[in-house]
């Protein structure tokens, strides 16, 4: 990684680093219950919860993975990005509604609550518990090395040094402040990340020469690249396209927002906004990517020795350093701002949602605990960063794919299907998790791929699609009769 | 839901059953249309009882037909051995990717916000739902 050596960069990145710390003290005095802690006791408005979703989603791949991506193989993880307008929409359409409603009569504060409420019973609160814990000890994992790479390049620090500063904060404002302060930061820094991907994104242009210039170099070197498939081809593109477009539903740390939401009303603007606000970072994914290879192929700048190098590098040589600091301290928005979300929910399986379907009620003293496990979860994926990079990229495999396989079915089908059962949801979870896995462990070590770069996560979901809707028709007599009249009611408004 | 309802579900099983054949089989044309009319219907799934409440039946449908007019053109204009052609900065098969596919789905978000009284939460049925049980339990 290239190092930073101007001060008003590391300037940038320490004010940010301040402004967490000051908002998760102001937080954590409005931070009394559980409920406040994990759901910011229902009680935030809309623009809260639309940038707060939009940020938690745009995590550190949006920022560094998505250009080197796109300087990979081109258009291909376009499809990615771009179809985040209809994800969102869609996860209003098919959830908004009836999780908020499901909170308007019930105690309802984490997914498995939710998925609870709605089948009865231990097992599907417990499949649920476990898919969302197994999620996130990946993508914290992932996060947390992330923040650690971040601030090595900027800070000059060794790794160990980096990740105490940037996990000490997060620390911080996560366990004083819980989901209180994760959404407020999660709004200063989904804010912080739009102005600087607007800024980047006519960077990359201008360097580039402009849009028709940067297609025209491409087009040169390679046309498939700049083609609407790019490198890696149709097949892997659409998959990518069905994963993105219904696996948002299945996104813990996105959809748990809607539980937040103070009046039920709100949800109205937020299928739009949520959808735009996203496609403002899409322009940087999309930009410095298309730029960065444009001006190797044309000679202007050297090959990068690996694809994630694109924004840092650019931003390093084509940005003025003020741009560089706002995009530094917005790269570390984007990953923190995911990290807070992911630990939030992953305490929660832990203290909440696991005893529960274990013992058929939470533990006592429940925030307290929350708060300990929060800081337990950060600290093992701290050591993890440190002792077990190996094991984290395999866990990171348990990440969107998963998520999207295990939960998609069962809450999206699920809270919209009376003929869905309980078994149907834990058979799709266990048939999800184990097919990722062994998916992704197989191609890995080159046992088996599937055809023509197909993505491992978007077979799963529609396996476990399959799945659950099989196992419902199979196992749905009198179904219906089971669900609580109060759930019903939710399911049919 | 309904029996509607029930015929949609069933007719996502069968898309996601067709779209797993299509991509072992690598017929990604299919696999694309498969992929749309899948995203359609969890749409219509999603909009439950207000699911024939205008314009949704219509947002769909047309979604739909427009998705697939735009993966068409796309497969047609992706010809990387003709010479160049540029639109508003990138190539023509491109250029419907970035115009076309990537902002359509903002009217789906419009039409939401537009007619949520009518096709997402109608103000009297959310007052029958909080009267018979706006209550917070936290035993249930």
């Amino acid at each position: 990684m290239p190092i930073v050596e101007s001060p008003t960069i590391l300037i940038c990145v320490l004010l940010y680093l301040a402004a967490c710390l000051c908002i998760g003290v102001w937080a954590m005095k409005r931070t009394r219950t559980i409920s406040d802690f994990l759901v910011a006791g229902k009680a935030l408005g809309p623009t809260v919860v639309i940038i707060a979703a939009m940020s938690s989603l745009m995590s550190g791949f949006g920022f560094v993975g998505g250009p080197g991506l796109v300087y990979d193989s081109g258009s291909s993880s376009l499809w990615m990005t771009f179809i985040a307008i209809f994800g969102f929409a869609f996860s209003w359409v098919i959830v908004g509604k009836r999780m908020r409603l499901m909170a308007e009569v019930r105690e309802v504060l984490t997914l498995p609550d939710v998925v609870a409420a709605r089948y009865g019973g231990r097992a599907p609160r417990f499949m649920m518990a476990v898919a969302i814990f197994l999620g996130v000890v990946g993508y914290l994992g992932t996060q947390v090395l992330a923040i650690g790479m971040v601030l090595v390049v900027v800070l000059n620090v060794q790794l160990p040094v980096a990740l105490l500063i940037g996990l000490g904060v997060l620390a911080f404002y996560s366990v004083a402040g819980g989901i209180f302060a994760g959404v407020y930061t999660d709004l200063f820094q989904g804010l912080l990340m739009m102005v600087a991907a607007l800024a980047v994104f006519y960077y990359a242009l201008t360097v580039g020469g402009g849009m028709s210039e940067i297609s025209r170099t491409l087009w040169q070197a390679d046309p498939e690249f700049i083609g609407p498939w790019g490198a890696r081809g149709p097949l892997a593109s659409l998959s990518w396209l069905l994963l993105f477009g219904i696996g948002g539903v299945g996104q813990p740390h996105v959809i748990t927002k809607f539980l937040m939401l103070r009046n039920i009303r709100d949800l109205r603007w937020g299928a739009l906004f949520t959808g735009c606000s996203y496609a403002i970072l899409s322009l940087l994914w999309m930009s410095v990517g298309l730029s960065m290879r444009a001006l190797v192929e044309s000679g202007r700048q050297q090959p990068l020795a690996e694809a994630d190098l694109a924004a840092p590098v650019f931003l390093l040589t084509y940005t003025p350093d003020l741009l560089a600091g706002m995009v530094f301290a917005g790269l570390l928005a984007a990953i923190m701002s995911t990290s807070d979300s992911f630990l939030n929910i992953g305490a929660a399986a832990v203290v909440r949602d696991i005893p529960t379907a274990l013992t058929g009620h939470p533990i006592r003293r429940e925030l307290l605990w929350t708060r300990v496990m929060t800081a337990v979860l950060l600290a093992s994926a701290a050591l993890f960063a440190l002792y077990m990079e190996n094991l984290i990229a395999l866990m990171g495999t348990f990440g969107w794919g998963t998520f999207a396989a295990a939960i998609v079915p069962s809450v999206a089908i699920g809270l919209n299907w009376k003929r869905a059962t309980g078994l149907a949801c834990t058979s799709s979870i266990g048939v999800s998790i184990v097919l990722n896995f062994v998916l992704e462990l197989s191609a890995r070590h080159g046992f088996y791929s599937l055809p023509d770069g197909f993505s491992v996560g978007c077979f799963s979901l529609l396996i476990s699609l399959v799945v659950f809707i099989v196992v419902s028709l199979l196992s749905s007599k009198n179904a219906k009769d089971k669900i609580a009249p109060d759930i019903e009611a939710a399911m049919e408004v | 839901m309904n029996n509607s309802g029930s015929i949609l579900v069933k007719a996502i099983l069968v898309l996601a059953i067709a779209a797993i054949l299509f991509a072992l089989t690598n017929s990604w044309l299919l696999f694309g249309v498969t992929a749309w009319s899948l995203m359609m219907l969890g749409l219509a799934v999603g909009f439950g009882a207000q699911l024939s409440q205008k314009p949704i039946p219509i947002l769909i449908v047309g979604l739909l037909v427009v998705y697939i007019v735009l993966l068409t053109a796309i497969a047609l204009l992706d010809n990387p051995r003709q010479p160049l052609t540029l639109i508003l900065g990138f190539p023509a098969a491109t250029a419907v990717l970035v115009y076309g596919i990537w902002p359509v789905a903002t009217v789906i978000g419009l039409v939401y916000a537009l007619t949520f009284d009518r096709t997402v939460l109608p103000p009297d049925r959310l007052d029958e739902f909080i009267r018979r049980f706006g209550r917070k339990d936290p035993q249930a």
